[in-house]
C-alpha cells in the first residue's frame, strides 16, 4: 500500500490522504478504504520527494519488487508472491504494508479493492480473474504450510563453473595452487589476494628512508599519485619506522612514471636518496622519480586464466556470484575456454612428468594412465565407456603420445563434464535423486572450497565411503580446516556484503586524491581477513562479525582509519574511533556512499537488505531528486524531509534512521566529526529488526550501538543461515527449501552461532544429498 | 571527445555543434518545420537491411514533465514535415535518414520502473518474458555471419551489474553481458581469439574442430540426464559450440561493407581503468568503431553498444571537454534525471540533464557519421544498416513507459522509409521491433507482447 505509487495517485496522496495513508503504514491490521484515484492534472504541485535515486540505485538488488505484468494463469499464491509479497509480507501477515491474513470484511470488498488499486504503482494491472484468485488465495490463509516431514530434497541441476570455480580448478588439476599460509603470506614476488597467492601485481614498490639519528614525527611520500599531499591527512603516504631511524612502506603504483619526495615530519621536502632516477621539481631542486613498466610475462599465470571470462550474471537482488541458472553459455565463452583450455594443454604437455606417472616406452599404458588420472580428475568421475572411446581416438590421433595429451586436455577442458558441476544423482524407489559418491564429493568441494575435489575426497569416493552423513560430516571438519575454506569464505564475505562494488566505484578525485587501486584493494582484502580471521581464529561467533573492536590493515588503510601501522603488510589493528566489525570498514562505508557525498540512504538499506534480509520496493516514480534545500544543511538535515512526508516516510522511517547511524564516516570510510561544518549526530532508530511492521523502536546513539543491535538480532542470524545457503546452492530458498533452512538456523543458534559450523551443516545437509527433479 | 573522431570529418558537410547551438539561440521554440528529404530511393536497394545497429543508453530523456510541460525530446509536426525536438538537434545533419516517433508505448507493466523498462525495451515483452529483438535477428537471419551477435558495453558491467542491467535477452528471462573492454573484443573479433586459431593453418583448425566436436558429443550424453530447463541451457551452450565451429571451418564470404584494415583506436582510454568515468567518451567511441568496423567487414548482422546501464551512476560530469565538465561537482546519470516536476533550466539537475541527453544524441550521430563515410554498393553503409536509437524510459523522471525516445536511422537496404515523424498513436513498441525483424528480412509476423502489426508508414 505505502510502496510504489503511480504518480496521479502519489499526488493525491500528498495532497489529500496523508491522514488516510499515515495509519495505513503505522501497520494497522485492516486496511485503509480505498484512497479515490484522483487525477492530479497538470501543474498540480507535487510535494518535495525522497531522492529516488538513493533508492533505486542500491545495487544489486535494486526495485526488486518489480515484475511482470499479472497473469492469471498463474495460481493465486504465485500472483501474491510476485507482486504484493515485497510489501504485505510472504506469509501475508505484514510488512511495510498490513496484513491481509485474517481478512474479515468478504471476498467481494477483497476483490474489488486489488481489482482497482493494487498494485499502487499499477492500480489497473490486476483485473478481475487475476484479482479474484489472489482473494481467494488470501481467504484460504495464505500459503498452504509445506509438510517438512515428507524430504523433498534439493533442486537438481548442473552449475556452470564461474571464472572464479575455473581458475581454482584447473590450478588443482595442474597441481599449481598456491594458497596463503594462515597469516596471510606468500613467496617471493606473490601476493596474498583472497587467500590465494598471486604474482605481485606490476607495480609494487618499496619505499625506505633511513634518517639515521634524527627523532622525526612521521616522514610521507608525496607525488604525483597522490596529488603531492603535504600532510598525512590531505593523502600523504605515511611510511612507518620499522626500527630506530629507518622509514619504510610498501605500495603498488600504477604503470608510468612517477615523480615524488620524502615529507619528513609534515615540513621538509627531500628527495630519495636512493631514487633511481631525479628530474627538475621547477622550484630549484629534485624531485624523485620511479617507473613502473609492466611486462608480459612468458608462462601464464594461472591466476589470471579466467580474467577474460565473461562474469557470473547475478539475476536482479541475487548477492553471489554463484547462481545456477543464471549464466549461459554464448560462443564469448567458447571462444575464452578453448583459449584457456589450449594455454593449459601446453602447460600439462610441459610438466607430463609429474601429471602422469607412466612407463613411457608403453605409449597406451600411458594412455589409460592419463584418462584414469587427470582426465577423471577433470571430470571428477571416471569417465563413462563412450567418453572413454572418444579420448582414446582423441590420444590416438596424436603424432605423438605429447601431441595426443595436447589435444585431449583441450578437448576435456572444452567438455560441458568438465565446465558444470553435474550433480544429478541417481533415481530411487522415492522419486528423489541421491547423490553418487562422485557427485557428492565434488559437491562438498566446491561448497566449501568453491573447487574440485582434493586426493583424499577422491579416495574416498571411489572406495564408496562416502555415503554416510557421518563420512560427509567428518570430511567437511576436515576441510574447514585447509586454507581453501578460508579463500571460499573470504569470497562469500565481500559478496554477501556486496562490497565488491569498491573496486570501481567512483570518488570525486578532487575531494578524494588517496583512493587509488591499492587503497581499494586493500578495502576488499581488510574485509576478506577480518571474516576469515573471526570465523577460523577468533571468537568463531557472528555477533563479532559485528561487534569486533579491531580489524586488519596495512599501512594504507592504517591511515585512513588514524590506526597505529602494522609491522607489515596487513596486521590486526585496534579500533579507537567508534568503528564496529564490518559496519565501519571501509570497504562497506564507501560502497554505500556516492563519489563525493554521503548516503543514509544507501547505508540504511544495505543493513536492512544485506544484513536482515528485509525487502523494499522501488521508489515510486516522479520521486524527485533531492529537494532543494538550504545548501548549509547537512546531509542528515537534507533526508530529514524524508520522514517529514508522510507518504515517504512510510518506506524511509525504515531506512534513513538506520543510514544516519554511519554519518560518522565520511564518502571512503574515513571518521569525521563534522559535515560540512556542523557537527556530526550518528543517533537514530533501529526500528522493527525483528520484522518490518512491528512497530518496535529501538534508539541508538552510535554506530557501535547499533551495531550491537545487529549482532543480537535473531532476524540477522536468520539472514545470515539464508545467505550462507544462497552462496552454497546457487539459488534463493523457495517454501520447500524452508524446510532445509529451519534445521539450519537451529544448528547455528545451537552452536552459539558459529560460522564456521554453519558452513559444515550447510555443505552436508539432507538436501545436498538427495534432490528432487524440476 | 568531440569532434576528435576521423571518421566523423569524412562525412558529409554539415553543422559543427556549436553552430548548431548557435544558429538555434533564442529561437529555440520557435522554428520553422523543415522539410526532410527521404533517404535514397528504394530503386537503388534490394529492400532489405543488412544489419542492425542498437544504441542504448541510460535514464531515459527529457520528456513531457511532471507538471506538463511538453517534450523536450520529442519531435512536432507529422510526416515529412516536422521540427526536431530539442534534444534530437544532434541529428540534424542525419534528419533525412532518421524516423522519428511519437506515441510508442511500451504498455502499462512496471511503468515507473528503470529495471521494468530495460526488460521490456528489447524483447517487447513484460518482465523480459521472452527472446530480444537482436537475439532473434542473431540466430535466423545473422546466424551466416561468423558472429551472429555483438554486444559491446561501455562501463555497462559497473559496479558488477546485476543481469536486469542488460538488455539482451537470449532467451525468456535470461540475460548476457556485454563486453566492456575494447582491446578484449577487438581481439575476439579481428585477432583469432574469435576463431582461437590463425587463419589458414589448416592443421590447427582440424585441430580445434575435433576438440568442439568431442564437446558436442559429450554434451549430447550429458542432455539425456537432464530435467527440461538445462536440456535448453545446454541447447544453448550447443548453438555457442556450433557457431564457434562455423568460423573455424568456412571462408565466410569475405567483406560486405567497406572492410578496411581494422585497428583499434583507443581515443586515448588508458586499459587499466575501465571503470574511471572520465574515460567513458574514449571508451563509448572505441566500441562504437569496433561495431562499425566489425559491421563493413561482415563479420556480423547484429550488434548492441550498451553505455552504461539503468540508474546509471555514470559521473557524466567528469566528461572532459564537453559542457557537462566540472571537475568539482559530480552529476550522475540518474541523479540528474530526477531533475524535478518542471523543466527548470536554472536547476542544476535539469540544465546537466539536458546536456547529457544533447550529449548521447551526439554519440549516435556520431555512429551514423561513421555508417555514412563507409562506402556500400550504389551508396554508404547507413544505408543498408537499421539503426536504433532507445532508453528504458521515457521521462526519467516520471519513468513513463510511454512515448519511448526511440529513433531509427539508416534506409536499411530500402526497407525503411526515412526522413519522417510517425506518430504510433500510443500503440506498443513491439510493432517497432516487428517492424525492424522484417526490415531485416526475418518473416516473422508477431514479435513480443501485444504486436498488431509493423508499424504503418515506416516499412517501404
Amino acid at each position: 500500500m505505502c510502496g510504489r505509487l503511480s504518480s496521479s495517485l502519489l499526488v493525491a496522496v500528498a495532497s489529500l490522504t496523508i491522514a488516510l495513508l499515515g495509519a495505513a503504514c503505522g501497520g494497522d491490521d485492516e486496511p485503509p478504504a480505498r484512497a479515490a484515484r484522483v487525477d492530479a492534472g497538470a501543474g498540480a504541485d507535487v510535494a518535495p520527494q525522497p531522492d529516488a535515486d538513493e533508492v533505486s540505485d542500491a545495487r544489486p538488488d535494486d526495485e526488486e519488487a518489480s515484475d511482470a505484468a499479472p497473469d492469471a494463469s498463474l495460481g493465486g499464491a504465485a500472483l501474491f508472491e510476485e507482486h504484493c509479497a515485497t510489501c504485505h509480507g510472504a506469509s501475508a501477515r505484514g510488512g511495510i504494508a498490513p496484513a491481509l491474513v485474517p481478512w474479515t470484511d468478504g471476498r467481494d470488498a477483497l476483490v474489488a479493492r486489488i481489482a482497482t488499486s493494487m498494485p499502487p504503482s499499477e492500480p489497473d494491472a490486476c483485473a478481475e480473474d487475476c484479482a479474484a484468485s489472489i482473494a481467494d488465495f488470501l481467504l484460504a490463509g495464505g500459503a498452504e504450510p509445506v509438510d517438512c516431514s515428507v524430504p523433498a530434497g534439493g533442486r537438481r541441476q548442473i552449475r556452470l563453473l564461474n571464472p572464479r570455480e575455473y581458475r581454482n580448478t584447473v590450478e588443482d588439476l595442474l597441481g599449481e595452487t598456491r594458497l596463503c599460509a594462515e597469516d596471510g603470506e606468500c613467496g617471493d614476488g606473490e601476493t596474498c589476494s583472497g587467500g590465494r597467492c598471486e604474482r605481485a601485481p606490476c607495480g609494487a614498490t618499496h619505499f625506505e628512508y633511513d634518517a639515521g639519528d634524527a627523532r622525526l614525527t612521521s616522514v610521507h611520500v608525496a607525488g604525483s599519485f597522490n596529488a603531492w599531499a603535504g600532510t598525512i591527512a590531505a593523502g600523504g603516504w605515511a611510511m612507518r619506522e620499522t626500527s630506530a631511524g629507518r622509514w619504510e612502506l610498501e605500495t603498488t603504483l600504477p604503470p608510468g612514471r612517477h615523480g615524488y619526495k620524502f615529507v619528513v615530519d609534515e615540513r621538509d621536502w627531500i628527495t630519495d636518496p636512493a631514487a633511481p632516477e631525479l628530474e627538475d621539481d621547477a622550484f630549484g631542486g629534485f624531485n624523485s622519480v620511479v617507473t613502473v613498466a609492466c611486462e608480459t610475462p612468458d608462462a601464464p599465470d594461472l591466476a589470471t586464466i579466467a580474467d577474460t571470462f565473461p562474469a557470473a550474471v547475478r539475476p536482479e537482488s541475487f548477492l553471489f556470484d554463484t547462481h545456477a541458472d543464471a549464466s549461459r553459455v554464448t560462443s564469448v565463452h567458447v571462444v575464452e575456454q578453448l583459449r584457456a583450455g589450449a594455454e593449459l594443454a601446453a602447460r600439462v604437455v610441459e610438466r607430463l612428468d609429474d601429471l602422469v606417472v607412466c612407463d613411457r616406452r608403453d605409449r597406451s599404458a600411458c594412455e589409460a594412465a592419463f584418462l584414469d588420472g587427470f582426465a577423471a580428475r577433470a571430470f571428477r568421475r571416471p569417465l563413462t565407456p563412450s567418453e572413454r572411446e572418444r579420448y582414446d581416438e582423441l590420444l590416438a590421433a596424436g603424432e605423438t603420445f605429447e601431441d595426443g595429451i595436447e589435444l585431449a586436455t583441450r578437448a576435456l577442458l572444452s567438455s560441458p563434464s568438465f565446465l558444470y558441476r553435474t550433480e544429478l544423482g541417481e533415481l530411487q524407489a522415492d522419486g528423489r535423486y541421491r547423490l553418487t559418491q562422485w557427485e557428492l564429493a565434488s559437491s562438498l568441494s566446491y561448497t566449501l572450497w568453491g573447487t574440485m575435489p582434493d586426493a583424499e575426497l577422491s579416495r574416498l569416493a571411489a572406495a564408496g565411503e562416502l555415503g554416510s552423513r557421518d563420512a560427509l560430516l567428518t570430511q567437511a571438519r576436515r576441510m574447514v580446516r585447509d586454507p581453501r575454506a578460508r579463500a571460499v569464505l573470504g569470497v562469500f564475505a565481500v559478496q554477501w556484503l556486496g562490497v565488491e562494488a569498491v573496486s570501481t566505484a567512483a570518488k570525486n578525485p578532487e575531494a578524494f586524491p588517496e583512493v587509488d587501486e591499492a587503497l581499494r584493494d586493500a578495502m576488499l582484502e581488510e574485509t576478506r581477513r577480518f571474516v576469515t580471521y573471526v570465523a577460523f581464529d577468533g571468537s568463531g561467533g557472528f555477533d563479532d562479525l559485528l561487534r569486533a573492536d579491531f580489524t586488519f590493515a596495512n599501512a594504507r588503510l592504517a591511515a585512513l582509519y588514524g590506526a597505529d601501522v602494522p609491522p607489515a603488510g596487513f596486521g590486526r589493528v585496534a579500533l579507537t574511533d567508534g568503528r564496529a566489525g564490518v559496519l565501519g570498514q571501509a570497504s562497506v562505508l564507501a560502497t554505500y556512499a556516492h563519489s563525493d557525498q554521503t548516503s543514509p540512504i544507501r547505508r540504511g538499506l544495505f543493513v536492512r537488505r544485506h544484513l536482515l534480509c528485509q525487502s523494499f520496493p522501488a521508489p515510486p516514480p516522479n520521486a524527485g531528486g533531492v529537494p532543494e534545500v538550504d545548501p548549509s544543511a547537512t546531509t542528515r538535515e537534507r533526508f530529514a524531509q524524508h520522514t517529514a512526508d508522510p507518504f515517504c516516510a512510510s518506506c524511509h522511517q525504515y531506512i534513513d534512521d538506520v543510514g544516519f547511524g554511519f554519518e560518522a564516516f565520511d564518502p571512503i570510510g574515513r571518521a569525521r566529526v563534522e559535515d560540512d561544518g556542523h557537527p556530526i549526530d550518528s543517533t537514530g532508530d533501529m526500528n522493527d529488526i525483528e520484522g518490518l511492521g512491528t512497530g518496535t523502536h529501538a534508539p541508538y546513539s552510535s554506530l557501535r550501538e547499533l551495531a550491537e543491535m545487529l549482532a543480537d538480532s535473531e532476524a540477522a542470524h536468520a539472514c545470515f543461515v539464508d545467505r550462507v545457503y544462497e552462496f552454497a546452492r546457487g539459488h534463493e530458498p523457495d517454501a520447500v527449501d524452508a524446510c532445509s533452512l529451519a534445521p539450519l538456523s537451529d544448528t547455528f543458534a545451537a552452536s552459539g552461532f558459529a560460522i564456521v559450523e554453519l558452513l559444515v551443516q550447510t555443505a552436508v545437509s539432507s538436501d545436498v544429498i538427495y534432490r528432487r527433479a524440476e | 571527445m568531440t569532434g576528435a573522431r576521423r571518421s566523423s570529418q569524412a562525412a558529409a558537410p554539415r553543422l559543427s555543434r556549436r553552430r548548431l547551438l548557435q544558429s538555434f539561440a533564442g529561437a529555440a521554440l520557435a522554428l520553422p518545420f523543415v522539410e526532410f528529404a527521404a533517404g535514397r530511393p528504394a530503386a537503388a536497394m534490394d529492400g532489405v537491411a543488412r544489419r542492425l545497429v542498437v544504441f542504448y543508453f541510460p535514464d531515459g530523456v527529457a520528456g513531457r514533465s511532471a507538471n506538463g510541460e511538453p517534450s523536450l525530446w520529442h519531435c512536432t509536426g507529422s510526416g515529412s514535415r516536422f521540427e526536431l525536438g530539442e534534444s534530437l538537434r544532434g541529428l540534424s545533419r542525419h534528419a533525412g535518414s532518421c524516423v522519428f516517433f511519437n506515441g510508442v508505448s511500451m504498455g502499462p507493466t512496471d511503468s515507473g520502473s528503470h529495471p521494468g523498462g530495460a526488460k521490456k525495451l528489447l524483447t517487447g515483452a513484460d518482465g523480459g518474458a521472452g527472446e530480444s529483438i537482436d537475439q532473434h535477428l542473431a540466430r535466423s537471419v545473422g546466424a551466416d555471419r561468423p558472429f551472429r551477435h555483438l554486444y559491446l558495453g561501455a562501463m555497462a558491467n559497473y559496479a558488477g551489474a546485476s543481469g536486469d542491467k542488460h538488455i539482451s535477452y537470449p532467451s525468456a528471462g535470461v540475460t548476457i553481458a556485454p563486453e566492456d573492454n575494447p582491446a578484449l573484443a577487438f581481439e575476439r573479433l579481428f585477432d583469432g581469439r574469435g576463431a582461437a586459431e590463425d587463419p589458414g593453418d589448416d592443421a590447427a583448425a582440424r585441430r580445434t574442430r575435433s576438440v568442439l566436436d568431442t564437446a558436442m558429443a559429450d554434451l549430447a550424453d550429458l542432455r539425456g540426464s537432464l530435467d527440461a530447463r538445462d536440456r535448453a541451457r545446454l541447447d544453448d551452450h550447443l548453438d555457442a559450440l556450433r557457431e564457434v565451429e562455423a568460423r573455424i571451418a568456412t571462408d565466410v564470404g569475405g567483406p560486405v561493407g567497406s572492410c578496411d584494415d581494422p585497428a583499434l583506436d583507443t581515443h586515448g582510454y588508458d586499459p587499466a581503468a575501465l571503470y574511471d568515468p572520465a574515460q567513458f567518451p574514449a571508451l563509448l567511441a572505441a566500441q562504437t568503431d569496433l561495431a562499425v568496423q566489425a559491421m563493413a567487414c561482415g563479420l556480423t548482422s547484429v550488434a548492441v553498444i550498451q553505455a552504461s546501464q539503468h540508474t546509471s551512476e555514470l559521473v557524466m560530469s567528469r566528461f572532459a571537454g564537453t559542457e557537462m565538465y566540472d571537475p568539482g561537482y559530480d552529476m550522475r546519470s540518474h541523479q540528474a534525471s530526477h531533475y524535478g516536476a518542471s523543466h527548470d533550466r536554472s536547476h542544476r539537475e535539469f540544465a546537466d540533464y539536458l546536456a547529457q541527453r544533447a550529449w548521447w544524441v551526439d554519440r549516435f550521430a556520431a555512429l551514423l557519421d561513421a555508417l555514412a563515410a563507409r562506402p556500400e554498393g550504389d551508396g554508404t553503409m547507413l544505408d543498408h544498416t537499421v539503426a536504433l536509437l532507445c532508453s528504458e524510459v521515457s521521462d526519467g523522471n516520471t519513468h513513463s513507459h510511454d512515448d519511448m525516445p526511440f529513433v531509427v536511422a539508416g534506409a536499411g537496404g530500402g526497407a525503411i522509409r526515412t526522413g519522417q515523424l510517425i506518430d504510433h498513436g500510443g500503440g506498443r513498441h513491439s510493432d517497432l521491433l516487428l517492424s525492424i525483424a522484417r526490415a531485416m528480412g526475418s518473416p516473422i509476423d508477431s514479435f513480443g507482447w501485444d504486436c498488431s502489426g509493423p508499424i504503418p508508414g515506416l516499412l517501404s
